[in-house]
């Protein structure tokens, strides 16, 4: 596991986990030396009573300034110039966003648009690589679902509706300041969505170890990651309402997201971001169908960091007593035992192939047919850059066909 | 359920060409005249700093140079910094160095004294001035990046005190006045690592910090470029300090300023470890990973002896090769006396008090 002649890691986001973190918000704005957010959330969290927690926490003289869940499952621009005339007509000098991806970018949005010049509140001057270089206003967020790891990241995507295209922002100062991980919010997420958040960020974990990027912090992020899912995911599944198994999936998205956002992602994202776009399946059954394959697919080149995610998938034991050449292919094995076990425990929900896979009306959005043109697009996915092996078109289609079926690699 | 918060202020860019990127970051933060603070000891470092940021035709808006123990060294940043009018803080040298750059960014930023200022409610900065750091090999223990040691000797800390950026470059790590010092700041980086580990109601990021430190120190130990030894061995130094940012009070390293009267700080960190290690709990996980780290081809558990002996038989062999018992005597008991009445006075809460004065009865006992 040699440390690479050069590497950058951050993860400046000051993390509050455990079971009444919300309340601690209101001691972290204090601290911050603001008083007044704006909360960006979704109606179905408004109603959970989940913001009240956080009302709770503040300190004597804080206020909301004002909640808006007018949020659509795309953050776009005329939202995040509609919020941020709201955020000055209502005076406040904070965020916070309590949601999945979608919500957390469109705070980022709001929070350029409302911190730095912006005629209009028109962010679009600062969209690209390293545009936003001001430290912008205090951004707090509560991840709803444990996986996407958005809290953890640089970057904010943010549809332009009018020209049909979608704007990536990505600066540290877009990292958020703080990120709250409380069990409670996860407590309603249904066993299947639970199953497959998990295994996008077992995915981000995964892939950040053993995809070119790596370095050894965010390694040790990955590996940290890894031990807590095996251990939690199923328990979390099982148990909607383990709030241990939440807290413990929460804070394991959050490493793998950190990890991710350090080491990048491959051939997995690359494959299920298409899937995604071309099929309709959630981003989190694509990964958790395609990891074990990607493994498989990169033993050539990096079969020893693949074998090595042992210890983590299985234990130090596991690692040592399977021979050397046998550890990748264990390790694949290891992740499709836990999507087994997350199968049954969905009673069959949580599919192990594309072949398997049904939409929520019953449908099988994925047929072979679909597969060449899936595979023609995913070799143009930004995340394939990291992956340890190339992939061509017939390669992609190679995967993709054993994918389907449900037959490993070799 | 109760979890440590967890917090790491500094990006880390380390490796060959760390320092080819100094200008980039600078500018990535808006700051193109940087103060360029540097000990006077570091003179080869300083100059291959100002190399770097020649050769991507960066400015550098003034130069401080610090003699070690000066005093009011922060008015004198602070000032230099107006004089030139730099926009940003670049810091080359040991952690006196450190501290006074930290409160001259305080006061820059809130135009106040940090003795001034409740960092537990602070107000808004009046402006932002960023602080970059280029790390050298420093034997000293302290303080951590969150912590800011006052002229009264009080410790506070604050998120607000991390570098933005340390930049960790084996041109300069290989180059510092302490290299020779190279093996003691490894075993002080694996102690506090294993310190954290021991915390177990910290964040798992804490583990991770802590893993990646002995992770870097056992590569080090195997490296035969010096230069490159050094850069591994200040990115575990820099890993083990974040770590400890996130751990309860640990007492052994509280108690080290009372004990350093003419003696090498590290020794005696490593005296007080020996002491606590058959005292720390530790999840079984850790104890695995860091067997398997430190002795490879071991079966992990499975030998003659129990997982957590052959764990504590690691770490000592690891301390003892780092740090080999050297002629010095351990603290004397009119030291550990002396050291007692000093932790009585200090300004620890009396709950740490309590603690460092376990520790130092136990010295005493063992010294009879
Ligand atoms: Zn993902």
């Amino acid at each position: 596991m040699k440390t690479p002649p050069y590497f950058e890691f951050q993860s400046k986001v000051q993390i509050f986990a455990g079971s009444n973190s919300l309340e601690k918000i209101g001691k972290d704005m204090e601290i911050r030396g603001v008083s007044r957010p704006m909360i960006l959330s979704s109606q179905t969290v408004a109603r959970s009573g989940l913001l009240n927690f956080i009302e709770k926490g503040y300190r004597p003289g804080m206020e909301t300034g004002v909640i808006d869940t007018d949020i659509p499952a795309d953050s776009d621009l005329e939202t995040v110039r509609r919020l941020a005339a709201l955020f000055t007509e209502k005076a406040c000098d904070c965020l916070i966003a309590v949601g999945g991806g979608s919500v957390i970018d469109t705070a980022k949005g709001v929070n350029i648009a409302v911190s730095l010049s912006c005629s209009n509140y028109d962010i679009t001057p600062y969209a690209g690589a390293g545009m936003v270089r001001e430290k912008l206003k205090p951004l707090t967020v509560v991840p709803t679902t444990s996986g996407s790891g958005s809290e953890a990241t640089i970057v904010a995507v943010i549809a332009d509706t009018a020209q049909s295209k979608k704007l990536l922002f990505t600066s540290p100062y877009l990292l958020p300041n703080t990120a709250v991980l409380d069990p409670r919010v996860t407590l309603s997420l249904p066993p299947l969505l639970t199953a497959q958040t998990g295994m996008d960020a077992l995915t981000h974990a995964c892939e950040a170890f053993f995809c070119l990027a790596h370095n050894p912090i965010s390694d040790a992020f990955a590996l940290e990651a890894i031990r807590t899912i095996v251990r939690y995911l199923p328990t979390a599944v099982a148990e909607p309402s383990n709030e241990e198994a939440r807290l413990q999936m929460a804070i394991a998205s959050n490493l793998a997201g950190t990890a991710f956002s350090n080491s990048m992602v491959g051939m997995v994202h690359s494959i299920g971001h298409t899937v995604g776009a071309i099929a309709h399946v959630p981003h989190g059954a694509c990964m958790a169908i395609l990891l074990p394959y990607a493994m498989e697919y990169n033993a050539r080149k990096a079969g020893e960091r693949i074998g090595a995610l042992l210890t983590a998938l299985g234990n130090e034991k596991t690692f040592l007593s399977t021979p050397k050449e046998k550890r990748t292919q264990a390790a694949a094995s290891s992740v499709r035992r836990l999507n087994e076990k997350l199968k049954t425990l969905t009673n069959g929900a949580h599919a192990l192939c594309f072949k398997e896979y049904r939409s929520k009306n019953g449908e099988a959005p994925v047929t072979q047919e679909l597969l060449p043109r899936i595979a023609n697009e995913a070799i143009n996915d930004g995340s394939i850059f990291y992956n340890p092996e190339e992939l061509s078109k017939a390669d992609a289609l190679r995967v993709l066909e054993a994918a389907y079926e449900g037959v490993p690699l070799n | 359920m109760d979890i440590r918060p967890f917090y790491s202020g500094s990006k880390i860019i380390s490796g060959s060409g760390a320092l080819d990127a100094l200008s980039f970051e600078l500018a990535s933060v808006n700051a193109e005249k940087p103060l360029l603070i540097a000990s006077d000891i570091e003179r080869t470092a300083e100059k291959t700093v100002a190399k770097a940021l020649k050769a991507t035709a960066a400015v550098i808006g003034g130069i401080c140079r610090l003699q070690s123990g000066e005093k009011n060294s922060a008015k004198t940043i602070a000032e230099t910094f107006n004089r030139f009018g730099c926009d940003s803080l670049l810091a080359i040298g040991d952690a006196d160095l450190i501290n006074a750059v930290k409160a001259a960014r305080v006061e820059l930023s809130f135009g106040k004294a940090p003795a001034e200022i409740d960092f537990t409610q602070p107000a808004p900065p009046r402006r932002s001035v960023p602080f970059v750091s280029v790390a050298v090999l420093t034997p000293e223990i302290g303080p951590l990046p969150n912590e800011l040691i006052l002229d009264s000797g009080a410790c506070i800390t604050s998120p607000l005190f991390y570098p933005d950026t340390v930049f960790i470059d084996p041109r300069v790590t290989g180059k510092s006045a302490a290299v020779s010092k190279r093996s003691e700041i490894a075993a002080a980086a694996s102690i506090f690592a294993v310190f954290a580990l021991s915390d177990t109601q910290a964040h798992p990021a804490v583990r991770a910090c802590a893993h990646s430190a002995l992770q870097q120190v056992c590569e080090a130990i195997e490296t035969r470029s010096r230069a490159e030894q050094t850069r591994l061995i200040a990115n575990a130094r820099f890993l083990s300090q974040i770590a400890l940012t996130g751990v309860r009070f640990v007492p052994e390293i509280a108690l080290l300023p009372f004990l350093t009267d003419g003696r090498n700080p590290t020794e005696t960190l490593k005296t007080l470890f020996e002491a606590a290690l058959p005292t720390l709990s530790f999840a079984k996980d850790d104890l695995s990973q860091i067997v398997i780290k430190l002795v490879p081809n071991n079966n992990a558990g499975s030998g003659k002896q129990t997982l957590r002996s052959e764990f504590e038989t690691a770490l000592l062999r690891l301390t003892q090769r780092l740090v080999p018992n050297s002629a010095a005597p351990k603290p004397s008991r009119s030291e550990l006396f002396k050291a007692f009445e000093a932790v009585k006075e200090s300004a620890l809460t009396a709950e740490q008090k309590n603690e460092c004065l376990k520790i130092l009865q136990i010295q005493m006992e063992g010294t009879e």
